[in-house]
């Protein structure tokens, strides 16, 4: 398990953003009667999820989120020094998408911007890429930006119910004497079949990027074995159980998963956020978005000490212990605000 | 742990009346054996019989019988 561990790095605002389209699962029916979507809505949890309208992307909403964050708390954008952007549905091919966001969030060019191709560990793994590179650079302050489009992406009703549109901004600043931030992570790619989109691009150029590879039960078992040793070996290596923590953070993939990882974890229920109730699986999005759901309209004085994991895509899987103080943690944002590129489609 | 006890374990599972499920039962037949069911298949052999079960050993399942088998 590779560690890293950072002592100079405090996480200073969290802000998502969503659509203002919010659509039932009763609405995307696909031909299953009331019985199955009652068994869907039990065992999944998922009511509804956001999407985003055709010129809106996952960038958009990062943008605006992150926009958010640096006027809150008046932030002088030459020291925002990195934007990192951890998303599967990028504006482009090329360029990465977060050069196109130091731009527009109107940050110097003294900044390194790029994107990350991770999906469900992509906010655990940027947490991870920003804090490494704020630790041994000069930048005051770090721009982790995670979200996705899976609406884009999926063509079936049944798959839509299970994916929300959403995205995330994470401002991490320079903090001498911060409360750690430890973070472990691990690659499987042997397993790089069990969620796949192969199409359109190097491998196989010629066929369209339609619907993926979804490999549900190998997913469910990658999640629900490894997610939770991940955690007990963090913890052991930490010497720390759960009591310890306020809250447990997970992606947001179904709720069996997340119930199976809070049990084999010996977390209470009532630790684990939940999100997938009104947003389904968000992939990189659903660990901050937990946190905006369950605390951005809390004005509670108080900093959660929250274990945090996302488990996906790649196969790699990430978990970590953070601390953020609840006023940070900033009410959801609903836009439908996008980005003209000015180029025709 | 018997049989029946093993089935009423299923029904529970699958939300379906006592005595809904017998050995011969086809489960393509039941439409309540959809992909979530599959899943809480999963949870349910480790939780009660300590068991792991792959995507490639539901697939052979055929029958509550063949399920009954894998608990043992």
């Amino acid at each position: 398990m590779i560690t890293n561990k950072f002592t100079n790095i405090s996480i200073n605002g969290i802000a998502c953003a969503v659509s203002t389209k919010w659509v039932s699962v009763e609405s995307l029916k696909d031909g299953t009667n009331d019985e199955m979507l009652n068994r869907f809505v039990k065992n999944t949890s998922v009511t509804g999820h956001y999407e985003c309208g055709s010129k809106q992307s996952a960038a958009d909403l990062a943008c605006v989120a992150a926009r958010h964050i640096l006027d809150a708390q008046a932030i002088d954008r030459n020291e925002v020094g990195i934007v990192v952007y951890a998303t599967q549905y990028p504006d482009y091919k090329a360029p990465s998408t977060a050069c196109v966001l130091q731009d527009r969030l109107g940050l110097s060019h003294d900044c390194i911007a790029f994107d990350v191709n991770l999906g469900c560990s992509g906010f655990v793994y940027g947490l991870n890429i920003v804090a490494s590179l704020m630790h041994s650079g000069n930048a005051k302050y770090g721009l982790l930006l995670a979200g996705d489009t899976p609406s884009k992406g999926i063509r079936s009703d049944n798959s839509r119910n299970l994916f929300g549109d959403a995205s995330s901004a994470t401002l991490l600043a320079k903090t001498e004497n911060a409360t750690p931030i430890t973070i472990v992570s691990r690659t499987d790619g042997s397993g790089f079949k069990a969620i796949l989109r192969p199409y359109g691009y190097a491998k196989h150029p010629d066929r369209p990027d339609t619907e993926g590879v979804f490999d549900e039960i190998g997913v469910f078992n990658f999640a629900i074995d490894q997610a939770p040793e991940m955690i007990n070996e963090l913890l052991l290596q930490e010497n720390l159980n759960s009591d310890a923590f306020d809250c447990l953070v997970l992606h947001q993939a179904n709720m069996m998963i997340m119930k199976q990882i809070a049990k084999r974890t010996k977390f209470k229920k009532e630790k684990m956020l939940v999100s997938i109730d009104r947003f389904a699986n968000t992939s990189a999005a659903s660990i901050p978005l937990s946190l905006v759901l369950n605390y951005g309209d809390s004005f509670d004085e108080k900093v959660l000490h929250s274990l945090i994991c996302g488990y996906g895509v790649g196969l790699s899987w990430a978990a970590g212990i953070i601390d953020v103080h609840v006023k940070s943690i900033y009410p959801l944002i609903e836009t439908d605000e996008y980005f003209d590129d000015g180029l025709y489609d | 742990m018997t049989d029946k006890e093993k089935i009423a374990l299923l029904e529970d599972m699958l939300e379906l009346d006592g005595g809904s499920l017998r050995p011969e039962t086809v489960l393509a037949d039941l439409d309540e054996y959809d992909s979530m069911a599959k899943l809480s298949l999963i949870v349910l052999m480790d939780d009660e019989f300590g068991k792991k079960l792959t995507g490639e050993q539901i697939r052979e399942f055929k029958s509550v019988q063949n399920i009954l088998d894998f608990m043992d």
